[in-house]
This record gives structure tokens, sequence and C-alpha cells, in this order.
């Protein structure tokens, strides 16, 4: 690509929407610059994974504009510099007859294209990708035979394989204990140091998630916080979630 | 088995029955997984209504009575799986919708044709239950060039449908037209069906498409094993389907489903005696495996 000096990666300027006469956004600027892990943070509802369709053209915005890689979406071609992990069993068929191996081969398959099959470069990225998720001895194993965070990490290696330069999480820890949802942002946040991924990770669950990422945004059908980890309070939250701050835990994990 | 090779007419149908043995289950395994299996049962239906409008119009219309009915069929079902598309669109919360509208439209109409034709005559019955003597050289021209569209297809796009099968949502993001992917494979189900139906019937066509996915889904570990198992079954079912027919002078889409039902019980057999545990999506430990 000859378009390495762009910084930035997302830009949404003023994105409004609206369910039938319910505002779910409300004049959204957001945007992901290179190098950030941006933790993208409000209570169950408040319009995140709406936010992450829109970003993907997913869903049409009632106002506003969205851009990746400063290209507008309309026009945007290069699908494969983007990762995304969608909302876990969201739209995943897990019965599916499908070893790790082909599910991950799927990310491929923009690049991959018509009339080419995957060669023997491709599959030692598969391998490679599975390694970095610590997936690799599952590599034949049946997707629905694996445990949640087990399935989940296949989700990221799918993202991964095309060598994307943003990985976008929406909710991937839900459903995930404790101890994996830990080790889960270890990998997020040496992906995001050792291999300069963009990270974008979208949760309700902000215990643990300030401890990794770089910067933070709030939103509760507006942005309330938009800036840097170091400079988010939990008054931050406090405002925006209200009397509901159980949320805070840092035990906070299980099934939700 | 003198007489499969003697005869043109069971020759016609022996060659058909090995092309549909192999499309059917194919397009099958995708259509299984996207949990759209009762597609196939409108498609067919609405076959028949085309079958019965052409055999109405052959009344009046003499240039149509040299023509084979299944190219009616053909355009019927293709002009229906088209409207399933757009009603998935309409109803995305209730997709499965589709078919009941499709299925309830195709039959009243076509008995609607089928009662100004005169009511039923032999050559509907034929096409109802599946008959190997119904099969001509022009169906079976119409078989192979269908064939050969489906292999293509699936060499160009297997790719892309298997991850529209997966994640339709993730498809997209990835850059994939899922909505032209869609209407491709729907047009190209539809059409193998209009074909398969002379050999198994309109009322049994589905189970081509189904019962063999059935069976693989019980033994296959990947999903390239998916396709494997469920074009054996496919093919092994078609075949001795027929030939039993043919020897037993029984109707040969019912010898077909039971062979294919014969074999999805074997399956299942063989994956209880094997010891592979049955999965239940969504009762796995979250940590079982960590």
């Amino acid at each position: 690509m000859d378009d390495n000096h762009i910084s930035t990666m997302v830009n949404m300027n003023n994105i409004t929407f609206q369910r039938g006469n319910q505002t779910i956004l409300s004049s959204i600027d957001l945007s992901v610059h290179k190098g950030e892990f941006l933790g993208l943070v409000g209570p169950n509802g408040s319009g995140k994974s709406t936010l992450i369709k829109i970003m993907l053209g997913l869903l049409q915005p009632d106002a506003g504009t969205v851009s990746l890689f400063e290209q507008p979406l309309t026009t945007f071609k290069h699908w494969e510099r983007i990762g995304y992990v969608p909302q876990k069993a969201a739209s995943v068929n897990l019965g599916f007859p499908a070893t790790v191996y082909e599910v991950v081969s799927m990310g491929l398959f923009s690049k991959v294209g018509l009339f080419r099959f995957l060669n023997r470069h491709h599959k030692k990225k598969i391998d490679e990708t599975l390694q970095q998720v610590g997936m690799l001895e599952y590599k034949h194993r049946n997707i629905g035979e694996l445990s949640g965070g087990q399935q989940q990490r296949v989700f990221i290696a799918r993202a991964l394989v095309s060598e994307p330069d943003v990985l976008i999480l929406d909710e991937p820890t839900v459903g995930v204990d404790a101890a994996t949802v830990q080790r889960f942002y270890q990998l997020l946040s040496r992906l995001n140091e050792e291999e300069n991924l963009t990270l974008l990770l979208v949760t309700h669950d902000v215990g643990v998630m300030t401890k990794y990422v770089s910067h933070v945004a709030c939103l509760q059908q507006t942005l309330h916080f938009h800036g840097s980890a170091g400079d988010f309070e939990e008054s931050d939250l406090i405002s925006m979630y209200g009397e509901n701050v159980e949320i805070l835990s840092h035990q906070h994990g299980g099934h939700s | 088995m003198e007489a499969f090779i003697q005869y043109d007419f069971l020759r016609n149908a022996v060659i058909t029955g090995v092309l549909i043995g192999f499309t059917a289950p194919v397009l099958g395994v995708f259509i299984v997984v996207r949990r759209l299996a009762l597609i196939t049962d409108a498609l067919s239906h609405i076959t028949l209504t085309g079958i019965a409008f052409h055999l109405f119009l052959s009344q009046t219309l003499s240039i149509l009575t040299g023509l084979s009915p299944v190219y009616m069929g053909m355009v019927f079902a293709a002009a229906g799986s088209l409207l399933i598309e757009k009603l998935r669109l309409v109803y995305t919360a209730y997709q499965e919708l589709a078919v009941p509208i499709i299925l309830s439209s195709a039959i009243g109409l076509g008995v609607i044709f089928i009662s100004l034709a005169d009511g039923f005559n032999q050559d509907l019955f034929q096409y109802l239950f599946g008959s190997i003597i119904a099969v001509s050289r022009d169906d079976l021209a119409a078989v192979a060039g269908i064939t050969a569209f489906v292999a293509v297809v699936l060499i160009l796009f297997y790719n892309q449908l298997l991850f529209i099968a997966f994640d339709e949502n993730q498809a997209r993001v990835s850059g994939i037209p899922v909505k032209s992917m869609n209407l491709l494979f729907i047009i190209m189900t539809a059409l193998v069906i209009a074909t398969s139906m002379q050999l198994v019937g309109i009322l049994l066509v589905s189970s081509l498409m189904t019962l063999p996915v059935a069976a693989a889904l019980q033994v296959a570990k990947s999903f390239r094993q998916m396709f494997m198992y469920s074009v054996i079954v496919g093919e092994s079912a078609v075949i001795s389907g027929m030939i039993s027919a043919f020897y037993l002078d029984v109707s040969s889409g019912g010898m077909i489903v039971l062979a294919a039902l014969f074999l999805l019980f074997s399956a299942m057999m063989y994956r209880r005696a094997s010891g592979r545990p049955v999965y239940h999506p969504g009762r796995q430990k979250e940590t079982a495996a960590e």
C-alpha cells in the first residue's frame, strides 16, 4: 500500500441513528488513529454495537458520514485491512460442521478472490496466526466442540489472518470466565504493542479493560468522554452509568 | 443390469440420476447449514405450478405439446426463488416466513391450473412421485447443462459461499458481494430442483437435498468432508433406488428416499457406535477445555 502515511484509520462524523422514534445515537464524532488501543465503553443498550455496525456499513445512519483509511465508506474497497470480530454467537451458527482451520481460512477469502486457492504461503499464515492466539493444537477440531473462550480466539485468528491494520472487537468477552478474559486482554495488548495493530474494543465491562487500553470513549447515546486512558476517571463513568455501579467491579466476568 | 444399457430411456434415467445425485446434495450442504432446508419444498412446489401451467397451455397451444414441461417448471422455480429472496429481505427477522408464503401460493395456483387442464392425468402423476421412464433426451440435456453450471459456480465461488453460509454479516464486512451471491445460489437451487423432479418427484425432491446432508452431518469432521459424505450418500441412494424401483416396478422417488433414509439411519448408528458425543450448541462448559 502506498498510503502508509495515513494515520486516521476510522473517522465518524456527526453520526445520528434512530430506530422508530427512539434516538439510539446522537451526533457522534469518533476517530481511531494508528497504533491506538481504543476501548469503547457504555452500558447495555447504549448503542455501541449500532455504532460499530454503522462504522462497517452494515447499518445506514440517519445522518453523518463515515470514512475508513480516509476514504468515504461508500467507495471503500480494502476490506482486508479491517478485521472484525462480531459479538459472540450473534450471527454465527456454532453447530456449523467446520474445523478451526477452515474457519480461520475464511479470513483470507476477500484477499484470495476468484479462481485462486489457498497455497502453501496461505496455509503457513493460517498456522502462524493460530500459533499467535495459542490455538494451533486445535487446528483440526470442530469449531462447535470448543469452549466459548477458545471459539473467540479462533474468531480473532480469522480476523488477523488477512493481516489487517485495524482490529474491531464487539463484546469479545461476553460469556467467558474471568481468568480467560485476563489472558485475552494480554493477547490484545501484545498485538497492539508488538505488531503495532490498531485496536477498537467494544465492551460494557469497564473494570479490567481500562488497565490495557490506551484510549477510552464512553458512549451513552452521545459520546461522554474520549481521551487517553490516563485521563479517564471513574467519576466519568458514574455520571454516565448513574446508580448502576456494580459494573465497576473488577471481579466482573462469567455469564452476563 | 443389461436392461439399463439396452434401453435408451433407462440409460437417460441413470445418467440423470448420477448427475443429480451430485448436484442436489452439494447444494444441500449450503442449504442445510444455513437452516433453509424448507426452501427446497417451496421451490419444488412452484416447479409443479409451472408444470401444471404448461399442461394447461399445451391444450390450446399446440406448439408446446412437443416441449418438455420441465422448462416451464424451471422458469417458475427461478421466478419463485427470486420472490423468496425478496421476501427474506422484507422479513429479515422471520426469514422462514418466505417459505409458507411461496408454498401456499404455488399450491393454490398449481391446483387451479390442474383443474383447468382437466384434472390429474398420468403425466402429472409422474411428476409428483417420480418415474424413471419420464426422462427424455431433452431432459437429460437440461440436467447436464445445469450440472455443468453448478460445478463451475462452485469452483469459482466455493470460498465465498462457505463464508456466507458460516457468517453472513462477517462475509459482508470482508467485502464479499453477499446479495448477488445469494441470488446466484438460489437460482441455481431452483434449477437443480426443477430438473431433479422427474426422477425423484416434486413431493420428494427436497429429500435428495437434505437427507444425504443430514447423514453427512453425523460423521463429517470438516466442511470438506460434508461434501464428500453428502455426495457419496446421494449417489448411493439414487443408484440403488433407481435399480430397485425398476425391478420392483415401483416409484423411483419412493425407493430413492427409502435408500437415503436407510443410509441416514446407518450414519446415526455409526456415530453412536463410534462413541462420538452428540454436540449440543450452547450447552458446552465455558472452561471445559481451557
